[in-house]
């Protein structure tokens, strides 16, 4: 796929977005005075109707390992009845704490949503010809869709 | 028959069978919506977590606002 990153619509949907993630971090970050995990968890559930993980192929570092990178999709459901299937990867490492194994570092690796959705954003706009000129700025018609968008899309991650 | 959240590992690297089942139980907590408590007891209480740009550190804050009153005495000593 060619892009043109001197093009300043895209950069707009870019600035957008991203005051957009800011406003969902406060949020979080308010409810997130007791336990992070937690709060972070049932954040990832506000939008999201049913999920369903698929674990590919896991790999560990070594015999017997407790370092481990994985990769999978994972398939949602959202509240509002769109459905979206998504591949990752993590890098997981185990602890056995009284005879019972945790995870004591969880890194999940996914599609930077905001350079994902800015780019998704752009092409749709530019093959439904509402944007001809590559210098148009968003009109204050498009910020309210990509704003909607984005609740969705963040929520996600 | 065999899980949903069974996954393949490489076939000549031994691992630890309880890894295995932590996996496969682990994903299976992730996809139930309200196991928000048994998800968080999955990591210890000093995990890290990153979803993406999300941090989450620990599973128990009390380690993290000790942290935080340590670099407060230190400001005020200096």
């Amino acid at each position: 796929m060619s892009f043109n990153m001197d093009n300043s619509y895209f950069y707009d949907c870019l600035i957008i977005i991203r005051a957009f993630s800011y406003e969902i971090d406060v949020d979080i970050t308010l409810t997130n005075y007791h336990l992070e995990i937690l709060a972070t968890r049932k954040g990832m559930w506000d939008a999201v109707h049913s999920r369903e993980h698929h674990i590919e192929k896991i790999f560990p570092f070594g015999p017997n390992a407790t370092e481990f990178m994985l990769f999978g999709t994972v398939a949602y459901e959202l509240k509002s009845g769109k459905r979206a299937e998504i591949p990752w990867g993590a890098r997981a490492t185990m602890v056995k704490e009284s005879d019972v194994w945790k995870m004591g570092f969880y890194q999940v690796y996914l599609v930077r949503a905001v350079t994902f959705l800015a780019l998704k954003i752009y092409y749709s706009v530019h093959a439904s010809g509402e944007i001809t000129n590559h210098a148009t700025r968003i009109l204050p018609q498009y910020r309210m869709r990509i704003r909607q968008q984005c609740r969705t899309c963040l929520y996600i991650y | 028959m065999a899980s949903l959240y069974q996954s393949k590992f490489p076939p000549d690297t031994p691992i630890d069978g309880g890894v295995a089942k932590y996996f496969e139980k682990f994903y299976k907590i992730s996809d139930t919506p309200n196991a928000h408590q048994t998800y968080a007891e999955s990591f210890t209480k000093s995990a890290t977590m990153i979803m993406a740009s999300k941090i989450s550190n620990g599973y128990d804050r009390k380690l993290v606002e000790g942290f935080i009153s340590r670099i407060h005495m230190l400001y005020k000593n200096s």
